[in-house]
């Protein structure tokens, strides 16, 4: 049985829509946005300049001691330096446990902990000068806070981790892998990174942790997910590289295809997410759009320009119809 | 959270909506069902799936018009221009559901701009009657071309041909100018955002593309070469706005503008104003900010939280100190919006009796 749609909750958008077709004059649009508290209260307005000056002050100082540090790196002993960032972090963590992890003030100081074992780290490796690698610096400095993070229910302190995995593996690639490897060798470490990052988050959500109801870190780990894959696939459609073998060109297609696919079949039935879909949509574009270059080799003289362009178009059409038809398929089903 | 049914039953009891009214409302209640908001990231898609097509198109395009060795070129340039700017109209009022009709329309029309002005440029040779033809055909084409990513794009590049003008006619200063009208357009065009409902096609695009223009001006103070030089008249412009913005909140909040929150607030906007003058971007971000808050609106308080990030950073690195006077106004910079942050709590806490239990 169908819902009565009066019986849906109100939203700004379509009582806007109600105003704009005359149904419902201006004057009563105003009034009913007051109701459904579509601006923000007192209290709303407190917690955003809370939040919006604890936030920037944290930042702030945090960037302040940062400086501090590079300024005065040459100059000051070693016991001095390893004191200071040593006091900073259990100043840190005595905010943390003072506050708790309830609250957000608690949250931050953790979050300035965490950012501040990465300065002791670069300290140590500094003055030890033991010849580690970058990539080794990062993977350490995630492993320590890993604990810290696990604890926090604190989703930027999750970013902060997933960036330093990121930029490990990054490094070792850069520095360890032979670059005469094929591209698939050089991204696929950090498009497997962020993908089982990716269905990591959601598994624990569906297991109803409820602190990680929030979409934005997964909508950034699918981004990297698709960037990492998207590099290879193209390289793998315009590139013939000499020596490599077939089936090494092969692979990122593959794995890109196969992973759209996943990505449509979860986004689309299990866990509704028209962002996450849209960003798959788009790589595939970009992706289909270099192989159809490839055959009409667009440019200022080429007249292949005109059908790319206009295929372009119609992937993007297409693309957008099916989003459209899925928001709506979701919207009628809820 | 109150449904449509509540709002319109409270709305009749108030006195809002007569009872014919309400019955219009029930017999129309279908458009609940069929009318949604398209996202914002679906019309990013579609925005950069156009300007994707225009880089490939546009290439080809150009070179076939204006690399003919015979002559007419401009002339060329200009009419294949028009035509595929009326072309582009053309196909928006005839498919105007249609996608794809929309994204081929606004390549189009970004070729034909592109075309037209180009070949106006050529003919005319006067920076000045350039300028005013092109704010001309953006002005005429916000009005006939009804595409929303387009009707964004034209204020941005009246801005731009603006500046264009100013530093040509070795006016720059009147970027400050400039800046100030488009804070105070924003201001007007978000606060009576709903009594402009009927123009809303005009309006919400306008809208974002006055942000982006201020911040894209603001920008403009980190580049010496530009030559601009008086941007304290940017920082008191904004710091103008920002007043404003505040009067029309203290106003809506019923709280009197000699109160002590009132005046806290005011006091507490001119302290902001003193290290902020020289650097406008900030203001701005934080105008654009509270704006956004305001009017409940995520992707302006996206666009400023973005920009407010950019243009801290830009300031500190680009003060002519050690990285050691550097650091210790960072810090005391964290320590004064922590204090401050305190001290705004405290002022603007509702008294207990007053605070509504959960």
């Amino acid at each position: 049985m169908n819902a009565d749609p009066l019986e849906l909750p109100a939203t700004a958008y379509q009582l806007r829509q109600f105003a704009y077709s005359g149904m419902v004059k201006i004057p009563a649009l105003k009034r009913a946005l007051v109701l459904i508290k579509h601006f923000p209260d007192h209290t709303g307005w407190m917690r955003f300049v809370d939040l919006t000056l604890l936030l920037l002050g944290a930042a702030l100082m945090l960037a302040g001691v940062v400086f501090f540090f590079a300024y005065n790196w040459a100059g000051l002993p070693s016991l001095l330096k390893f004191g200071i960032i040593q006091a900073a972090l259990i100043a840190l963590i005595a905010t943390t446990l003072f506050y708790g992890l309830e609250r957000i003030q608690g949250k931050v100081a953790l979050l300035g902990a965490s950012i501040m074992v990465g300065v002791l780290l670069a300290v140590y490796g500094q003055v030890y000068q033991t010849g580690a690698d970058p990539f080794q610096l990062f993977l350490l400095w995630a492993a320590l806070i890993a604990g810290w993070v696990a604890v926090s229910r604190f989703t930027p302190l999750w970013l902060v981790l997933l960036v330093l995995l990121n930029l490990s593996t990054g490094l070792f690639i850069g520095q360890r892998v032979a670059l005469s490897n094929t591209s698939i060798m050089l991204y696929g470490p950090l498009f497997l990174l962020n993908a089982l990052w990716l269905f990591g988050w959601e598994y624990l959500r569906w297991r109803g942790i409820g602190w990680m109801q929030g979409r934005w870190l997964p909508r950034l780990a699918a981004l990297a997910a698709f960037t990492a894959l998207s590099q290879p696939t193209q390289e793998a459609i315009t590139m013939n590289l000499p020596g490599i073998p077939w089936w090494s060109n092969a692979l990122a297609p593959f794995v890109f295809a196969g992973f759209c696919g996943l990505i449509i079949w979860f986004y689309r039935f299990i866990v509704n997410d028209l962002l996450i879909l849209t960003i798959c949509a788009l790589s595939v574009i970009g992706v289909l759009t270099t192989l159809i270059s490839q055959q009409f080799q667009p440019g200022f003289s080429s007249s292949g320009s005109i059908p790319v362009g206009l295929f372009v178009l119609i992937q993007t059409a297409i693309a957008v119809a099916l989003l459209r038809r899925t928001a709506q398929a979701w919207e009628s089903r809820s | 959270m109150m449904n449509y049914s509540q709002v319109f039953d409270l709305l009749t009891s108030e006195g809002y909506l007569s009872a014919e009214e309400q019955d219009r409302i029930a017999r129309n209640k279908g458009i609940l069902q069929t009318s949604n908001e398209t996202p914002w990231f679906i019309r990013l898609l579609l925005g950069f799936s156009a300007w994707m097509a225009a880089a490939i198109v546009l290439p080809f395009l150009l070179a076939t018009v204006f690399m003919d060795s015979s002559g007419g070129v401009e002339w060329r340039a200009i009419i294949v221009g028009t035509i595929f700017c009326i072309t582009a109209i053309g196909i928006r009022i005839a498919r105007s559901e249609s996608t794809f009709a929309g994204q081929l329309a606004l390549v189009l029309c970004i070729a034909g701009e592109i075309m037209l002005i180009g070949g106006l440029a050529m003919e005319v040779n006067d920076v000045a009657t350039i300028v005013m033809l092109t704010i001309a055909i953006q002005c005429l084409l916000i009005w006939v071309f009804q595409e929303p990513i387009h009707r964004f794009l034209s204020p941005l590049v009246i801005v731009a041909a603006l500046v264009v003008w100013g530093a040509e006619a070795q006016r720059v200063e009147l970027i400050h100018a400039v800046n100030v009208v488009l804070a105070i357009g924003m201001l007007l065009l978000w606060e009576y955002e709903d009594d402009l409902l009927v123009y809303k096609e005009f309006v919400r695009p306008t809208g974002y593309a006055l942000p982006v223009a201020l911040f894209g001006l603001l920008s403009l103070s980190f580049i010496r070469e530009a030559g601009i030089t008086l941007w304290w008249l940017s920082g008191v412009g904004l710091f103008i706005a920002l007043l404003g913005l505040e009067y029309r909140l203290l106003r809506d909040a019923g709280v009197s503008l000699l109160s002590k929150p009132a005046l806290a607030l005011f006091c507490g906007t001119l302290v902001l104003l003193i290290p902020a003058i020289g650097a406008p971007g900030i203001l701005a971000a934080l105008f654009v900010l509270a704006l956004g808050f305001r009017r409940n609106n995520r992707l302006l308080i996206g666009l400023a939280s973005l920009f407010l990030v950019f243009f801290i950073g830009r300031f500190y690195y680009d003060l002519e100190t050690t990285l050691l006077i550097k650091s210790f106004q960072l810090a005391g910079t964290g320590l004064v919006l922590l204090a401050l942050r305190y001290g705004i709590l405290y002022i603007f806490a509702k008294p207990e009796a007053n605070h509504e239990t959960a």
